[in-house]
C-alpha cells in the first residue's frame, strides 16, 4: 500500500507546475553566474590571492569550474530553503485547503501511511532539487571553465588539487542536503497542521532566518545553542572543502540533523493522525 | 693543492679574528660562479610542497626551464603558486644584493668544507614595500651565505636581523652527468610574524565564504617552508629562447 | 444485525456540542434520510463515520464491528462529503485512478462508475474544467467506484439546477435497486419524502426523530390531494370539520386531518376531479 500511496503522491506533484519551479529557476539562473564569473576573473583571482604577488608569482588560472561552482553554492545556499519547501508547504495544507482529503481519506488506508508517503515525496523532491543545484552548477561551471585546483579559504587559502575537488562536492552535497532535509521536514510538520500553504513557508524561514542569526550573533549563549540547532549548520558544506576534513563535526551534523528531521516527522505524525479533517 | 691554501687562508683569518679579506671573498664567489656558469641550460622536472602560513598547497608538479643568464619558466597543469626568491640565482646576483662582506669562520658550528660570508642587505635590491623611508634606512638585515669550498656550492643562504632569521634556503646538490651539480633538493624556509602574515589575507572574499576560516592571528614568529625536488635534468641542451617568451604558462 | 450501529456519539469542538448522544441504526438496503437545518450535524456524523474525524466519543459498528478498531469497512462503503474536491490539474479519469489504487479497485469499474455519472465523455477533461454539476457527478462516481455496500452521500442535490436534481435522484434510486444502502443527508424535506424509506431527524445535535416513512405514514395526519383545479378542492373541504387546509397551490392542496382517507374521499362531491389523495408524512413541523 506505502508503494501506491507514493505512486499517488508522485503522480500529483509531478502533474503540478509550480513543482518545475525551483528547477527552471535554477536552470535560467547558474549559466548567467558562471558567465558574470567569468567576466570577473581576474578581479577574483586577485582577491583571493593578489595580496601574496610581492612574495609569490603564480602560474595558470584559478578560475575554473569547481571556483565558479563553489562561489554559486556558497552564494546560493541561503536561498535554497525558498525552493526545497514549495513542495512540503502545500503537501498537506493543499490538501486541507482544497478539501481533497474527503475523498483521499475517506479509502481504506491509515494516515500513518499517508504520512509516509507524504514524507518520502518531500524528501525525494528536496534531495533531487538539491543533486540537480550541485552537480547542474558543476555541469554548466566545468564545461564553461574547465576544471583545476580550486582555491577555498580555510586557515588562509587552501588550494585543494582537482583529483579530490570532486569527492569533496559529494560530502558538500551530504552535508547541505541533510540540512536541507530538515528545513523541508520543518516545513512539512507545520503543513500539517496549517490550512494555507504560504504559512509553512513564511514560518520555516522565519526560524532559519532566526538560527542562522543565532550562528552569527556573538553571544555566550549562542554559542552553546547553536551546535544543537539544525540551522547553525547551513553553511557547514563549507567544511567539505577544509583540510583536513573536519570528521566529527560532520558527525555531529548529521545527528543533529537526524535528530531534528525525526521529531519533525514524529510530530506530523501525532498532529495528523488526530487531526478532525473538517474543511 | 687549492684547498690547503684555501685552509691555510682561513686558519689564519681565525686567528685574526672575523677579519673581511675582500679578495678571498672575490675568490669564492669567483670561483662559485664558475661553477654555475658551467650549466647554460636546463630543463627539469620540479616538485613543490609549500607548507606557508596563510597558504597550503598539495604537491605540484612543474617542469622547469632555465637559460643563462637570467631567463627562467615554469610550466604546470591547473595553477601553480612558486617563491618569487630563492630560486635559480646566480651566486653573483646573491652577492651582489649584498654589501659590507666578511668571512665568518667558527670551527665549532659547521665542517672544514664550508665557509660563511657575510654582508647586509641593500634595501633597494629588494622587491619589499616599506612604509617610508626611515623604516628603508633601519632595515639592515644580515645575510650569511654558507658556501661548500670542496664544490663551490652556496648550501645556505640565511638572513637574519640580529639573532632573528627571516628566511634560509637550504640547497642539496648531485652531480648530474658526472660534470654538473645542481641542486637535487631546496628548502626555502620562511620566519615571520603572523600579524604580517594575516595582512596577506585582507580583502578576502565576501565574507560569507569562509568567515570563520579567517587565519587566527598571534603575536609569535611562524615558520612556513617551500621544499622543491628536482629530478630529470637535461642540462646543455641548447634550449631555444621561444621557450622563455612567458615567464610562466 | 444492522449494518450501521451508530452508539451514543457524541462531538464537540471546542465547547460547542455538535452532536449530543447521537443513536441509530442503518439496516441493509435502505435509503435513509439524515435530515436537519444547517448546523445540525449532519456533516460532521458522516465526517465521523468516515474517518475523517478522529476526536469522538461513543461507537459506531459496522456489522458488528467498531470502526474504532480498524478502518477495513472503508472497502464497503463510499462517500460524498459536502462540495466534491478533486485533484483540478488532474483529469476525471486521473483522479478515479488514484483513488482506485487505494481500494484496489479494477480498471474497468472506473469506466463503469463514469458511464453510471454519464461522464464517460469527460473523462479525459481536466476537473478544473468541469461544472459543479459534472463535479457533483464525479463526486457520485468515486463513491461508487469500489462497488460499496452502502454509500453515505452529503447533500447531494447540492448546487444542482431542477434537471440535475432528477438525474441525481434517479441515479440514487437505481442505485438502492441494484441493492445498495444509501444514507443520504440534506435539509431539503422534498427529498427525504421522495427517496427516503426511514428519516432521521437531528437538531441542534439532538436526535429528534428516528422512524421509517411507513410508520410515520401510518401515523400522520397529513394528507396531499391533488386535482385539476384546487380551487374547486379547497371550496369542498372548507366546508368539512377536522379538516384544516395548510398549503395550496394550483394543482396541489395539502390537509392536516385526524380523518381516515377513505373518509375524507367520501367527503369531496363527485363532480371535483382529485386525480390523487396520499399520505404524507408530517415531518415539518419535527424538521421546523
Amino acid at each position: 500500500m506505502i508503494l501506491i500511496l507514493i505512486q499517488n503522491e508522485i503522480e500529483k506533484i509531478t502533474k503540478r507546475k509550480r513543482t518545475y519551479i525551483s528547477f527552471v529557476l535554477i536552470t535560467i539562473l547558474i549559466p548567467f553566474i558562471v558567465a558574470a564569473i567569468n567576466n570577473g576573473g581576474t578581479t577574483l583571482e586577485k582577491s583571493i590571492y593578489g595580496q601574496l604577488s610581492d612574495s609569490f608569482f603564480f602560474t595558470g588560472s584559478l578560475l575554473n569550474g569547481y571556483l565558479a561552482t563553489y562561489i554559486i553554492i556558497a552564494v546560493l545556499i541561503n536561498q535554497m530553503p525558498f525552493l526545497s519547501t514549495i513542495v512540503a508547504s502545500d503537501i498537506f495544507s493543499g490538501e486541507y485547503s482544497r478539501s481533497t482529503f474527503r475523498i483521499y481519506l475517506t479509502r481504506p488506508i491509515s494516515r500513518s501511511q499517508v504520512l509516509i508517503s507524504k514524507v518520502f515525496v518531500v524528501l525525494s523532491y528536496t534531495s533531487l532539487l538539491m543533486a540537480f543545484f550541485f552537480f547542474y552548477s558543476l555541469l554548466v561551471s566545468t564545461i564553461w571553465l574547465g576544471t583545476g585546483e580550486l582555491a577555498v579559504f580555510h586557515k588562509g587559502i587552501l588550494f585543494l588539487s582537482s583529483d579530490v575537488v570532486l569527492f569533496r562536492f559529494f560530502i558538500a552535497f551530504f552535508i547541505a542536503n541533510s540540512v536541507m532535509l530538515t528545513i523541508s521536514l520543518l516545513c512539512l510538520l507545520i503543513s500539517t497542521m496549517t490550512k494555507n500553504s504560504i504559512t509553512p513557508i513564511i514560518i520555516t524561514i522565519s526560524i532559519v532566518f532566526i538560527g542562522t542569526a543565532i550562528t552569527y550573533i556573538p553571544i555566550e549563549l549562542f554559542k552553546k545553542v547553536n551546535p544543537f540547532l539544525f540551522t547553525g549548520y547551513i553553511n557547514s558544506f563549507l567544511k567539505a572543502f577544509h583540510d583536513p576534513i573536519p570528521w566529527v563535526h560532520i558527525q555531529s551534523m548529521t545527528i543533529t540533523c537526524l535528530t531534528w528531521s525525526t521529531l519533525f516527522i514524529w510530530l506530523s505524525f501525532f498532529f495528523f493522525n488526530k487531526k478532525d479533517i473538517t474543511e | 693543492m687549492k684547498n690547503i691554501v684555501l685552509k691555510l687562508l682561513l686558519i689564519t683569518a681565525t686567528s685574526q679574528n672575523l677579519i673581511s679579506n675582500d679578495s678571498l671573498i672575490n675568490h669564492i664567489i669567483l670561483k662559485t660562479n664558475q661553477e654555475f656558469e658551467k650549466v647554460s641550460d636546463f630543463q627539469a622536472n620540479m616538485t613543490v610542497l609549500l607548507s606557508v602560513p596563510g597558504i597550503r598547497m598539495p604537491k605540484k608538479e612543474y617542469k622547469v626551464f632555465y637559460k643563462k643568464p637570467n631567463k627562467f619558466k615554469a610550466t604546470t597543469e591547473g595553477f601553480g603558486v612558486l617563491p618569487n626568491t630563492g630560486l635559480f640565482t646566480s651566486p653573483q646576483n646573491n652577492f651582489d644584493n649584498l654589501k659590507d662582506l666578511k668571512i665568518i669562520y667558527n670551527q665549532s658550528s659547521i665542517d672544514t668544507n664550508h665557509i660563511i660570508i657575510s654582508g647586509t642587505l641593500i634595501s633597494d635590491s629588494l622587491k619589499a614595500k616599506f612604509p617610508n623611508e626611515y623604516a628603508k634606512l633601519s632595515f639592515n638585515p644580515i645575510v650569511e651565505v654558507l658556501v661548500d669550498t670542496s664544490k663551490w656550492l652556496i648550501s645556505t643562504v640565511t638572513s637574519k636581523i640580529d639573532t632573528l632569521k627571516l628566511f634560509e634556503i637550504k640547497n642539496n646538490y648531485k652531480l648530474y652527468e658526472n660534470k654538473y651539480y645542481l641542486p637535487s633538493t631546496s628548502k626555502v624556509e620562511y620566519f615571520i610574524k603572523d600579524m604580517k602574515l594575516a595582512n596577506w589575507l585582507k580583502n578576502d572574499m565576501p565574507s560569507m565564504i569562509g568567515a570563520e576560516q579567517q587565519l587566527k592571528m598571534n603575536q609569535g614568529v611562524v615558520k612556513g617552508v617551500i621544499t622543491v625536488n628536482y629530478t630529470d635534468y637535461k642540462i646543455n641542451k641548447d634550449l631555444p629562447d621561444y621557450i622563455f617568451k612567458k615567464k610562466i604558462d | 444485525m444492522s449494518l450501521i450501529e451508530i452508539k451514543s456519539v457524541n462531538k464537540s469542538f471546542g465547547s460547542l456540542e455538535v452532536l449530543k448522544n447521537i443513536s441509530f441504526n442503518i439496516e441493509k438496503n435502505t435509503i435513509v434520510g439524515i435530515l436537519g437545518p444547517n448546523g445540525s450535524g449532519k456533516s460532521t456524523l458522516m465526517r465521523i463515520i468516515s474517518g475523517l474525524i478522529k476526536t469522538w466519543k461513543g461507537d459506531i459498528c459496522f456489522y458488528g464491528d467498531s470502526i474504532r478498531l480498524n478502518n477495513s469497512y472503508l472497502h464497503s462503503t463510499g462517500f460524498l462529503i459536502e462540495d466534491p474536491a478533486f485533484y483540478e490539474h488532474l483529469t476525471a479519469i486521473e483522479n478515479l485512478n488514484l483513488l482506485a489504487r487505494l481500494s484496489k479497485t479494477p480498471a474497468w469499474r472506473i469506466n463503469q462508475a463514469l458511464k453510471r455519472v454519464d461522464l464517460d465523455k469527460s473523462l479525459n477533461k481536466k476537473v478544473s474544467q468541469f461544472s459543479y454539476g459534472m463535479k457533483q457527478r464525479l463526486g457520485i462516481a468515486q463513491a461508487i467506484l469500489n462497488d460499496a455496500d452502502i454509500l453515505f452521500l452529503d447533500e447531494p442535490n447540492n448546487g444542482l439546477d431542477p434537471n440535475g436534481m432528477i438525474q441525481m435522484n434517479k441515479t440514487i434510486t437505481n442505485l438502492n435497486k441494484l441493492g445498495k444502502t444509501i444514507c443520504i443527508s440534506t435539509h431539503i424535506l422534498e427529498d427525504v419524502k421522495e427517496l427516503c424509506s426511514h428519516i432521521i431527524i437531528l437538531k441542534d445535535g439532538e436526535l429528534i426523530l428516528d422512524n421509517s416513512i411507513e410508520n410515520l405514514l401510518m401515523n400522520t395526519k397529513k394528507y396531499v390531494i391533488k386535482s385539476k383545479n384546487s380551487k374547486n378542492v379547497e371550496s369542498a373541504l372548507s366546508k368539512i370539520k377536522n379538516l384544516k387546509i395548510i398549503e395550496k397551490t394550483d394543482k396541489k392542496i395539502v390537509i392536516n386531518s385526524s380523518l381516515k382517507i377513505q373518509e375524507i374521499i367520501q367527503l369531496i362531491p363527485h363532480d371535483v376531479d382529485i386525480f390523487s389523495i396520499n399520505k404524507e408524512p408530517d415531518i415539518e413541523n419535527l424538521f421546523l
